[in-house]
């Protein structure tokens, strides 16, 4: 898992793009795509940390899962998280966790057996809502 | 990952961290062919061998998304270990290498278009090369999403050694990939004619002088590495007649000493 990696560039961005162009962010929300496989409470954790004693301390922040949609291209249907991935074994998973792009190289459209997926939401991690003030 | 800026404004989060990598990386050489089956792997495998022999700090990057075979002529089948910093790639030789199929193994790779630009970011934004002084990149066939992405995210510090074959079939494919880097303001390093068999050359030289690009030399056919070298010790690869030639491009094109 390499959540560490996610959570500090989500610091380091907003530090470099807002802190130091003289904006004081007061809040922001993460959005882990649920392709991603990121255990939520190690990002917020992580976050809360890494920001003690920057100038993002005090920022408020929320960290939700947005839920997955893939669509298979040949069949138009489209299709859950757990309805893709519910045979796959771990390590396959924990490559999708690297990669999102990588689900069709190891699960195949329930309703037609196609691996022409396309990821419509839940690929990868937003940061959206920032709110800034000028410091 | 992407920044929502007041609502309106996305900026993707991949981008900064994937400058802040590449900013660690001396010089970033794509090899590049336009066509497929001319030997390009192996000169960018071998190209990173051979740096990382004499002493350079080296990379190999495999953005082959449907036939990555870097890792396979270097062996490399363990994945990249997950540090504290990114996914540390696995050493041949010193050499760091990544490539979509250490993730993959055997499994297929159906990637449309944009999944392939997707993927490229994500494994660019991941991977922790630490300092470099070469970052090699082993470019797919053609010109199209790979090449079209790698170029756009690797905006600096760059540039492309084109692998070309004897064959006329090759050149004209060759003369159209110098067009598209030109056009791309990418360096051309140089042109390299490989697969030459006995004294029976091509005409790279000729495009190259057409281009105004540097001709790098031959490289002749052979017979060790030309059955992939599955089998073929990383360590003996570099002692072959192959890498022998290529070394001398490579000092032509002042990469090697």
């Amino acid at each position: 898992m390499h959540e560490f990696t996610i959570a500090q560039g989500i610091v380091d961005f907003l530090r470099e793009t807002y802190s130091a162009k003289g904006y004081r962010i007061t809040s922001f929300k993460i959005a882990l795509g649920e392709l991603s496989m990121f255990d939520k409470n190690i990002i917020i954790d992580l976050v809360r940390e890494l920001i003690k004693g920057t100038e993002l301390e005090g920022a408020k922040f929320t960290v939700s899962i947005e839920e997955a949609a893939v669509k298979c291209e040949s069949c138009n249907q489209i299709h859950t998280f757990k309805e893709l991935t519910k045979s796959l074994s771990n390590d396959e998973k924990e490559m999708i966790h690297f990669i999102p792009e990588l689900i069709p190289s190891f699960a195949r459209c329930p309703t037609c057996g196609s691996r022409d997926l396309k990821i419509l939401t839940g690929r990868g991690v937003m940061v959206t809502d920032i709110a800034v003030q000028k410091a | 990952m992407q920044f929502r800026k007041h609502k309106e404004e996305i900026t993707d989060y991949r981008d900064y961290l994937i400058r802040k990598r590449l900013s660690k990386i001396s010089f970033i050489v794509f090899v590049g062919s336009g066509k497929g089956g001319v030997g390009k792997s192996l000169v960018a495998a071998t190209t990173g061998l051979l740096l990382s022999t004499f002493g350079f700090k080296a990379g190999l990057l495999d953005l082959d998304m449907h036939g990555p075979s870097s890792s396979m002529i270097l062996n490399v089948n363990e994945l990249p270990l997950e540090e504290k910093e990114g996914l540390s790639p696995p050493l041949v030789n010193n050499l760091k290498v990544i490539s979509i199929g250490l993730f993959v193994k055997e499994a297929p790779l159906p990637l449309s278009g944009e999944a392939k630009r997707e993927a490229l970011k994500e494994l660019l934004a991941i991977t922790d090369f630490g300092h470099l002084d070469y970052l090699i990149v082993d470019l797919p066939p053609g010109t199209g999403d790979e090449s079209l992405a790698a170029i756009n995210l690797i905006t600096n510090n760059r540039g492309v050694i084109l692998v070309s074959t004897p064959s006329l079939l090759s050149l004209q494919v060759v003369r159209r990939a110098a067009i598209f880097f030109k056009d791309m303001k990418v360096e051309i390093i140089g042109l390299i004619e490989n697969m030459v068999v006995g004294e029976r050359f091509g005409e790279t030289y000729k495009l190259a002088e057409e281009l105004g690009v540097p001709f790098l030399g031959y490289i002749p056919y052979d017979k060790r590495v030309a059955y992939i070298s599955e089998k073929l010790d990383p360590a003996e690869l570099v002692k072959t007649e192959f890498a022998g030639a290529l070394r001398k491009a490579l000092s032509k094109a002042k990469i090697l000493g």
